[in-house]
């Protein structure tokens, strides 16, 4: 067995002329040999025929050679020949497999990129966030990114696997940052504080300074190259003063570190680090309030585990800890808690963390759904090749004679048409090359990321990118190479390619299938475009509740509250003076001051009850900040109301919305009044009112329970409500007023809606990749329907011609030439509807907000792809519908 | 001078082809080399010797008679050309000369 084997193999790489000879040497010593047995001579022979792999004793590969390479180069030289004489069916196959494989490719590098988030980082593997998940009489509620402050240094310090561990707290206030030497400042949102080791864990790459020691000392700041520019210009600003200014938590600290713009892979965002040990010291809520760091869940903490270390060990011992400590606990509730370890590379596709703090985050659903996409668009371009060369066969029909004439074997033939598809590919691949270096700007300026055309260093990517070759050679190349060398010789060799000659083609039917197919898929992105359309302009004029375009927000003066004293001016009274001085233009309507506004968040989210009623009734709500006239700046209609005091104390007085009412388990808004709720700490707040619900955020969530707690000297936003007529002079004035009571601060502002509206950033995104691809599908789809029926067309040019002598007019032979394709379309939106409904239904379940699946969803993408279609195919059907037919029937 | 290359391996192989004389073919020198120097040879390595050396010229080969033992293929013998003799002796030449440079005093070893 083995024996025989070794000599096939002998005799098919040997140089002929060696064989005999070696082949007996071998034999002899095998014969020799069989003494020691015959497995151990089979062996030593096969081995024997191992050593003669040589270069010197091999044949010539292109000379009576290891492949039959002599007809293969004649394969080569008539593929060559056909692609030239045959321009424009070899243009329309290479391009519409150059644009598949090019999307294809593209959305490779798109999901490469995806995937590689956070991968920069040494040692990430180890790296875990931590998450806290309540469970509260039993019922788990959804994770948080969120833990405690001194669950980090606590679990380190009790469990050996836990190697280090680095906090992170997003600032809920932004703070103005000010150059002191140049007085350039402006309010930033993009900073965080973070432990001091944290370059121990993250590598963010670094321009200037020594990662070891640039947050050690508390008066120092990390700053990232953009920032360096804006601040510093061009020179290097390590050990510059820059203040930052944020009430009690101002200072001036030294820039001990510049990073280079943040990798756009990663899942920690920031502009600028300050040490977390500063904000402990300065914070009220942190010196005041915590319970020995376990009271607020305010940090994000990440930890390091020892090489070897099982997070599912560590997270056991973690959920041990976390039990003894007080937690936010009160004394009736079952109030447990778990922690999740999250690793890093994780988050940024496979979250499970609602509302998730990482920015930008994605979905690994979308990337498996475009990677579908992408393999559907490569197989539309393989169609249009066995759609074509199946098309074109008969004018192969005398070359395939001719070959089996004079002896070619229906495997040789097969293996030409391979050759030929191969060729046709490579071509093709090259393009794509192309066509993705190119088209990845498009890419990114539609994703708005900055993803660079790094994948030709990647392994992976030529394994890609040759299995597309050869697969699409194989799969593309396999069916018309089966047909066409199934041609009988004599038949061939009579056949002329006439109309009649078309039923002679086993492919009709399977072309047929093969554009329902294309326009299956292309109905179903285009589908899929209109419906995430639809759906984002749905929620873009969806009635809000307040009327946002009439409302400028500035961002509220922070320098201002480094100058007061508790015996001076009071921070309201300042306000009032801004509000008095703004609403004397007759522009401005009303001015009032909160601490968030509409897509911007809550404060935070707390649990309340109603004074009196039973412990164990908490409610979760979400709280906002706000004067007492912003209900009326943002025109909320107050469902009732009490007589607001004269004088409104600080964080004593709410407003609940109607979702809020109904937590709380009040039938009409009169009920609600005058009662009081009590937080977890003991806070005590009566409700002066209950307002509709407005859409505080965007239209994916429902309404969320809302208490706006009044308070008049929190001024995070000033909203101020104006009439359009004359915006630049309004700003001006506006700006000048800020000035005179803010004099320090910066003056920065923007509409509301915009800000509203960059919630569906990534739902526009998401909808413009779609078009970008459906239009590509559409692109191929047509190519091969264009390419058809203009074959048809020179097909039936006789017949046309006769069609037209006897009076046919050029209407009734466009419809001759294009009714089979629009039957086609006809069955492929009958077949699409089902897919699209529930797709499109799934889809949108992710929107507490969402258009109905209409009839429209199904009727306008075929109509679209109907005119599309019409429009390829009468182009060239009116072409010969218009032909004079002397010219076609003079011939014979 | 003209010279006439050749490999350690190749000397040893063109010197076995002479010591058998008549009867060097394939097996018959893989066998001769393994006896009398003591190294293993694949036949591999030997036939693109065998193949080489031919091809430069210093041996030549004829087809021999065929017999069961070898399947009925035939055996192909070796004998070492003029040009071979000439490369035999010029590295017999270069060995011997290196050989009396050698001062004794190099040599002696106690």
């Amino acid at each position: 067995m083995l024996k025989d084997f070794a000599t096939r193999i002998l005799k098919w790489f040997c140089h002929p002329d060696f064989y005999t000879e070696i082949q007996g040497d071998l034999e002899e010593m095998y014969q020799r040999n069989l003494e020691d047995g015959k497995r151990k001579a089979a062996w030593r022979y096969f081995f024997q025929v191992l050593g003669l792999l040589r270069p010197s004793l091999m044949r010539p590969i292109f000379k009576n050679s290891l492949i039959n390479s002599g007809m293969f180069s004649n394969y080569f030289k008539i593929s060559i020949r056909i692609l030239v004489r045959q321009k424009f069916y070899s243009s329309i196959n290479i391009l519409g497999l150059a644009v598949g494989m090019g999307v294809c490719l593209l959305i490779y590098q798109y999901i490469h990129f995806e995937l590689s988030y956070d991968d920069f980082h040494d040692d990430i593997e180890n790296t875990y966030r931590l998450s806290l998940t309540n469970i509260k009489d039993g019922e788990q509620l959804d994770p948080i990114a969120f833990s405690t402050y001194a669950l980090g240094p606590e679990g380190k310090e009790s469990i050996p696997e836990i190697a280090s561990y680095v906090r992170v707290q997003y600032n809920e206030d932004a703070p103005v940052l000010i150059n002191p030497e140049t007085e350039i400042g402006f309010q930033e949102e993009g900073g965080i504080y973070v432990d001091s080791n944290f370059f121990e864990i993250f590598d963010y790459p670094i321009l200037y300074g020594e990662p070891k020691n640039m947050l050690n000392e508390n008066h120092t700041v990390v700053i990232t190259e953009a920032m360096a520019t804006k601040y510093f210009g061009k020179s290097n600003p390590i050990g510059k003063d820059l203040h930052v200014s944020l009430g009690r938590r101002s200072g001036t600290f030294i820039v001990t570190g510049v990073l280079k713009n943040l990798p756009e892979n990663t899942h920690l965002k920031f502009d600028f680090l300050l040490p977390l040990e500063f904000l402990l010291k300065n914070h009220p809520f942190y010196t005041d309030a915590d319970s020995n760091g376990w009271g607020l869940t305010d940090f994000i903490t990440y930890v390091k585990l020892n090489k070897d270390a099982q997070a599912e060990t560590v997270r056991v011992k973690l959920d041990e800890l976390i039990a003894t400590k007080p937690l936010e606990k009160s004394d009736n509730t079952k109030n447990d808690w778990l922690i999740g370890l999250q690793p890093v590379t994780d988050i940024h596709l496979k979250s499970d963390i609602p509302n998730d703090p990482a920015i930008n985050n994605g979905d690994i659903r979308n990337i498996q759904f475009f990677a579908i996409i992408a393999i559907f668009i490569l197989l539309m371009a393989w169609v249009n090749y066995v759609n074509l060369s199946t098309a074109y066969a008969l004018r192969r029909a005398k070359e395939v004679g001719i070959r089996k004439a004079v002896g070619a074997r229906r495997n040789q033939l097969i293996n030409q048409f391979i050759v030929e598809s191969l060729l046709i590919n490579c071509i093709a691949a090259l393009l794509a090359l192309v066509f993705t270096h190119f088209a990845l700007p498009l890419l990114n300026y539609i994703i708005g990321k900055e993803i660079t055309f790094d994948i030709l260093q990647n392994v992976q990517f030529w394994f890609l990118y040759g299995s597309i070759i050869i697969v699409g050679a194989l799969l593309s190349g396999l069916y018309p190479a089966l047909i066409l060398s199934a041609f009988k010789p004599l038949t061939s060799l009579k056949l002329k390619p006439t109309s009649t000659g078309l039923s002679f083609i086993r492919g009709l039917s399977m072309r047929r299938t093969l554009i329902v197919f294309q326009f299956l898929m292309s109905i179903l992105l285009i589908s899929g475009t209109y419906l995430v359309f639809r759906q984002i302009s749905y929620m873009k004029n969806q009635d809000l509740g307040v009327d946002m375009e009439k409302i400028l927000v500035v961002k509220g003066a922070k320098v201002i509250l480094e100058n007061l004293t508790p015996e001076g001016e009071s921070l309201g009274s300042k306000y009032e003076a801004f509000r008095n001085k703004s609403i004397k233009y007759h522009a401005v309507s009303n001015v009032s001051f909160s601490g968030s506004v509409p897509g911007k968040g809550y404060f935070f989210t707390e649990d309340f009850r109603v004074l009196g009623g039973a412990s164990g009734s908490e409610e979760k709500v979400n709280t906002v900040i706000t004067d007492s006239k912003f209900m009326d700046t943002y025109d909320m209609d107050f469902l009732a109301k009490t007589d607001f005091p004269n004088k409104i104390n600080m964080d004593e007085n709410v407003i609940l919305n109607e979702e809020a009412m109904k937590v709380f388990g009040w039938e009409s808004p009169n009920e609600a009044l005058n009662n009081v709720l009590v937080n977890y700490w003991g806070d005590t707040v009566r409700i002066l009112g209950v307002v509709k619900n407005v859409h505080w955020s965007s239209l994916k969530d429902p309404h969320a329970p809302i208490l706006y707690i009044l308070n008049d000297q929190w001024g995070a936003y000033f909203s101020i409500k104006m009439n359009l007529t004359d915006i630049h002079s309004t700003i001006a004035f506006l700006e000048t007023s800020f000035h005179s009571v803010f004099p320090d601060d910066p003056f920065e502002y923007h509409f509301l809606d915009d800000d509203f509206n960059r919630q569906y950033q990534s739902d526009l995104q998401f909808g413009n990749l779609f078009s970008a691809f459906s239009i590509l599908a559409i692109f191929i789809a047509c190519l091969g329907l264009f390419a058809l029926v203009s074959y048809s067309a020179t097909l039936r040019i006789k017949e046309i011609g006769i069609r037209k002598v006897l009076g046919a007019s050029v209407g009734n032979l466009m419809l001759l030439l294009s009714k089979e394709y629009l039957f086609i379309l006809l069955i492929a939106s009958l077949l699409a509807t089902p897919a699209v409904f529930y797709v499109g239904k799934y889809w949108l379940e992710n929107y507490a907000y969402r258009i109905e699946v209409g009839i429209d969803l199904f009727v306008v993408p075929a109509l679209i792809l109907f005119l599309i279609a019409v429009f390829t195919v009468s182009y060239r059907a009116y072409k010969s519908a218009i032909a004079n037919p002397v010219n076609s029937l003079r011939k014979e | 001078m003209k010279t006439y290359p050749l490999g350690e391996f190749e000397e040893i192989v063109l010197l076995t082809v002479g010591v058998l004389y008549d009867e060097a073919y394939g097996v018959a020198i893989k066998d001769a080399i393994e006896e009398k120097a003591h190294r293993k040879v694949s036949v591999g390595a030997l036939q693109s010797a065998l193949k080489r050396m031919e091809k430069k010229g210093y041996l030549q080969s004829r087809e021999g008679e065929a017999n069961s033992q070898r399947g009925g293929k035939p055996k192909r013998y070796y004998a070492i050309t003029a040009y071979g003799k000439l490369a035999l002796e010029q590295s017999k030449e270069i060995r011997m000369g290196l050989w009396n440079a050698i001062p004794k005093l190099a040599l002696k070893f106690n």
